[in-house]
């Protein structure tokens, strides 16, 4: 009888790497078909965040910084998705950068999938500005600390920045009431941190996917008023503006979309990992019997 | 004559960009030749090294080229690959730099809904990147079931952080502790993930980034002083 529960910790303990694909693809798939929601509530991290977009007066000019690339926008782009939409809900003025050379259609996907669609008065130019990506990393940082027409002569449509009223009163990035960027890795919201929100005391905001916060939080609070984390962050920050303002309540939002199939792909690994230990207590147990 | 010249630009810039900082600046009050200089070098040496950064793509590309050009005609390992990239390269390029679709001139938007770029962008690009992506979510999981065992105590304890912060960041964390009265709040799933996030991660983070910081600070020195050649090509 023994010899048998032995057998089965050899077997959990080495488990075939394809039965974990399977499972956790089957688990996934049906999360998805069942378009299974979950509660979710602001933490202390994104709280900061969303109650200075809530706070600041309107018309309050924000720099928005899209450094990420195809890979990463499904943690992303909800997040920016979120943050546009708070912003535009409260009478704030966007402008909208990149340091990835991919930005300039990342920036065109969140002006269509958001403003175009949600903010039809809103208008490019008046109430939002895209400049758009430049090459320079942190350099780019650094050149629009000091002057911002100095990197851009004019947005993606070609108009000089000083004929944008989104823009006016705007001359450098010490005039912006926030930043946030939105970062995937490097460059992203390290240097910016490092380059603006740092050296010139500039509110600064921040978004990363998940492997990447936890090199974030020792800016925070002092750096970095708020984190959004990868998807959850975002749904966090879905939930704080469906506390917030009661028009979102029941409109469909990407990231609490994601949050049913990133927890039950979190409880899966899970599983896998208690079977696994199981299987080798199991497996220990036996040869400590042998012997 | 071709190392000096390269040695002393990095000395002279490095020089000036870290006495920046020091002077206050004109439109702050700083006085006398000094302060005018720091702040014209401060913001033009920036825009002086993105104007570098976009001869780097240049150089990039023409290397890219030039790689696996050599291979497809060597007809070396893989070189349909290579061919694939040349021609994918190439298309992008064209299609890119002569705003094909889009809005006409100089000054029109390459992310316009009507470019080829654009349609390249969502219908290849993004699907190709997105489910390379995704498919670290199974390499992760099978990873964890191997990786997270019980061996020792230092194994066993980053099994449980690593327990409290895969649960506590989904719904089910908060849902499953959400019942403790708020004398142990802090042991509820959620609030424990986050301590674990920002007390002992920031920790052993603050740790890394001091470190990595003072290696870049010597390296740095090391740079602008002379002493270290080999990014001109030189020895050690």
């Amino acid at each position: 009888m023994r010899r048998r529960g032995a057998d089965w910790g050899a077997r959990l303990a080495g488990l075939d790497r394809r039965w974990i694909y399977l499972i956790l693809a089957a688990g996934l798939i049906l999360t998805l078909l069942t378009g299974l929601r979950l509660p979710e509530r602001p933490s202390i991290l994104v709280e900061p965040l969303y109650e200075r977009v809530e706070n600041l007066p309107p018309g309050s000019p924000i720099l928005l910084s899209l450094d990420y690339t195809p890979s990463t926008a499904p943690e992303l782009e909800p997040m920016a998705f979120a943050v546009v939409r708070h912003a535009l809900l409260k009478g704030h003025r966007l402008c909208f950068v990149s340091l990835y050379p991919e930005g300039d259609n990342q920036i065109a996907r969140v002006t269509e999938g958001v403003i175009a669609r949600e903010f039809p008065a809103v208008r490019a130019g008046r109430d939002f500005a895209v400049l758009g990506y430049k090459a320079g990393n942190e350099m780019v940082i650094n050149a629009l600390a000091q002057r911002l027409d100095s990197m851009y002569a004019g947005d993606l449509e070609g108009r000089p920045l000083a004929e944008l009223p989104a823009l006016a009163g705007v001359h450098r990035l010490a005039d912006f009431a926030l930043v946030v960027a939105f970062s995937a890795g490097t460059p992203g919201l390290k240097e910016w941190i490092l380059f603006a929100g740092d050296p010139l005391g500039l509110p600064l905001g921040g978004g990363c996917n998940g492997a990447g916060a936890p090199q974030f939080l020792p800016y925070f609070p002092h750096q970095l008023l708020g984190l959004m984390g990868g998807i959850k962050g975002a749904a966090e920050y879905e939930a704080a503006l469906r506390l917030g303002h009661p028009e979102f309540h029941q409109r469909t939002m990407r990231a609490t979309e994601g949050m049913g199939p990133q927890a039950v792909a979190h409880c899966i690994i899970i599983a896998f990992v208690l079977l696994g230990n199981l299987g080798l207590l199991l497996s220990r147990r036996r040869r400590e019997d042998a012997t | 004559m071709r190392r000096l010249i390269p040695r002393l630009i990095l000395t002279v810039v490095g020089v000036v960009l870290v006495l920046t900082p020091f002077f206050v600046r004109p439109e702050a009050g700083g006085r006398g030749p000094l302060p005018v200089f720091f702040a014209y070098a401060d913001e033009n040496f920036s825009v002086w090294f993105n104007v570098l950064a976009v001869f780097a793509f240049i150089l990039g590309g023409a290397n890219l080229l030039r790689t696996h050009a050599l291979r497809v005609r060597e007809r070396g390992r893989d070189w349909p690959y290579s061919l694939l990239t040349l021609v994918a390269f190439t298309a992008v390029l064209v299609l890119g730099l002569f705003k094909v679709g889009g809005p006409p001139g100089l000054q029109g938007s390459v992310s316009h809904g009507d470019s080829a770029l654009t349609w390249i962008f969502d219908w290849i690009y993004m699907p190709l990147k997105s489910t390379l992506f995704a498919l670290l979510a199974f390499f992760v999981a099978s990873a964890a079931y191997r990786a997270f065992r019980l061996r020792s105590w230092e194994a066993s304890l980053l099994l449980a952080a690593a327990f409290v912060v895969l649960i506590g960041r989904t719904p089910f964390g908060v849902t499953l502790t959400a019942w403790l009265p708020n004398v142990l709040r802090f042991l509820r799933l959620d609030e424990l993930s986050i301590w674990i996030m920002k007390v002992p991660n920031t920790a052993g983070w603050r740790s890394i980034l001091i470190g990595i910081s003072l290696g870049v600070v010597a390296m740095s020195l090391r740079l602008i002083l002379g002493i270290e050649h080999a990014v001109l090509g030189g020895r050690r």
